[in-house]
């Protein structure tokens, strides 16, 4: 139970929570040691929340808020410079997430797991050039983009005033829009979307009016999903715009709209 | 408008004045700063999240309450230890929540066992029967769908694993199948899963 390639195994058991308290110590030293471990427990704790996300939200009763504010009123907080008492779980999984920005992981995780590390590096730069390529603006901080990417979606699906909506593809699939007024973002799930022409790209816009603005191009992953949280900002009442456009994307649309979804 | 707001030092914050609402992410840097009322504005927005999954896994109404209470007092006195550019609140929350009710089952063991032994079948087909009466929200609907792409024994295992909160010993035993089989069944299944639901791109 102690060498490496046993220890890697247990990433999926460690997201799940479902390690006893020997083993959970085992792997997170075993983290501390390995890049593509922390990078794949950061993919698979967010899959993890998007399970606890799918169970029925349930408000809680009313005295229970009551009693949390007397409590808290008279609970000491943390200095931000304490050391954390037990290694945590949550600790170590924020850890891991940083790192998620140098490797991006992909579907191909699991072949490239005993990979020499320079041929591993290799693979996680093209997979970060893929996906940013024509996508969002090339700033000197890919990384933070990645990570933002991820988490606003779950943001979006969070909000109090979260909304969806979908509508059927020309030729097959489903788009499905979700978005929230209050932070003014929004995020397209695509299934079975075919890959576009080649040289082509679909480009994201928020449409007010008869004006569309630019929100970043993607390429649908090689299974035809594809999440997408758009750039930049919505105005309530917005439609959201896919039309398919020149490779690197344009700055007003040069094609009919393939998907559009309102949100009203 | 003046009000009193105790333990809160950096009043000239007041969320409330915003026009647009605070995010999650800045709710939470006003509370690690002691600030009560968004804390409180917090639980309103989160709180259903936490139960919800605090109940799916407990069942037991009290104890999930009890818990639930636990989470937010941790996130009360972590909030200082919560960074945004690591990941967003909701799954810092959510992770945090899982975690304490997985705890609390472990805590209680007993009773575990003896389910342990009945097996899984009751389980799992529980499991189907609520979720076909849920309300259906797009990430229900989503992650039901993904659950589809997974082999039987890779879906009862993620399923135990995470909604029964069983560790994998408990899980290989409930399956009958070895425990480095359900190691691996774990992890393909999240894989397979994380691929499915296009977490991370």
């Amino acid at each position: 139970m102690t060498s490496r390639d046993d220890l890697h195994l247990l990433a999926g058991a460690y997201a799940l929570g479902a390690l006893d308290e020997p083993e959970r110590v085992d792997f997170e030293n075993y983290l501390l040691t390995s890049e593509e471990a922390r990078a794949e427990v950061a993919t698979l704790t967010d899959t993890a929340v998007m399970l606890g996300l799918a169970t029925q939200p349930i408000a809680p009763p009313p005295a229970l808020k009551a009693s949390l504010m007397a409590q808290i009123a008279i609970t000491p907080q943390l200095s931000r410079f304490d050391e954390i008492s037990t290694p945590s779980n949550v600790a170590s999984f924020a850890d891991a997430r940083a790192l998620r920005a140098v490797h991006r992981p992909s579907s191909k995780v699991e072949r490239r797991w005993f990979t020499r590390p320079a041929t591993y590096l290799v693979a996680a730069a093209a997979a970060v050039a893929i996906f940013i390529g024509g996508n969002v603006i090339q700033s000197a901080n890919h990384n933070t983009q990645i990570a933002q990417q991820a988490s606003s979606y779950t943001e979006i699906t969070t909000a109090a005033d979260s909304q969806h909506a979908e509508t059927a593809i020309a030729g097959g699939g489903k788009a499905t829009l979700v978005w929230s007024n209050s932070l003014g973002r929004s995020a397209v799930v695509l299934d079975k979307l075919a890959p576009p022409p080649s040289g082509k790209t679909y480009e994201l816009w928020y449409i007010t009016g008869s004006v569309a603005k630019p929100a970043g191009t993607f390429v649908p992953s090689d299974n035809g999903r594809s999440t997408q949280v758009l750039d930049g900002t919505m105005t309530a009442g917005d439609t959201v715009g896919i039309t398919i456009e020149p490779a690197g994307g344009s700055k007003t649309p040069t094609s009919g709209t393939f998907i559009s979804i309102p949100t009203v | 408008m003046l009000e009193l707001v105790p333990r809160e030092t950096d009043s000239n914050q007041d969320f409330e004045s915003v026009q647009s609402p605070p995010s999650k992410e800045e709710l939470l840097g006003l509370v690690a700063k002691g600030d009560q009322k968004a804390f409180a504005a917090l639980y309103d927005e989160i709180s259903p999240r936490v139960f919800g999954l605090i109940r799916r896994l407990l069942v037991d109404h009290a104890q999930s309450e009890e818990v639930t209470q636990e989470v937010f007092l941790e996130i009360w006195t972590n909030a200082t230890r919560y960074e945004p550019s690591k990941g967003g609140a909701s799954t810092w929350i959510l992770t945090m929540a899982h975690r304490r009710a997985v705890d609390r089952i472990r805590a209680s063991q007993a009773g575990r066992d003896r389910d342990v032994k009945i097996g899984i079948r009751d389980y799992v087909g529980e499991y189907d029967n609520v979720s076909e009466a849920v309300e259906v929200t797009i990430e229900h609907e989503r992650v039901k769908k993904a659950m589809a792409q997974l082999t039987e024994l890779q879906r009862q295992a993620v399923t135990l694993a995470y909604y029964g909160g069983y560790s994998h010993s408990e899980v290989a035993a409930m399956l009958k199948v070895p425990i480095g089989t359900v190691k691996t069944r774990l992890r393909d299944g999240m894989i397979r899963l994380r691929d499915e639901l296009g977490v991370a791109s």
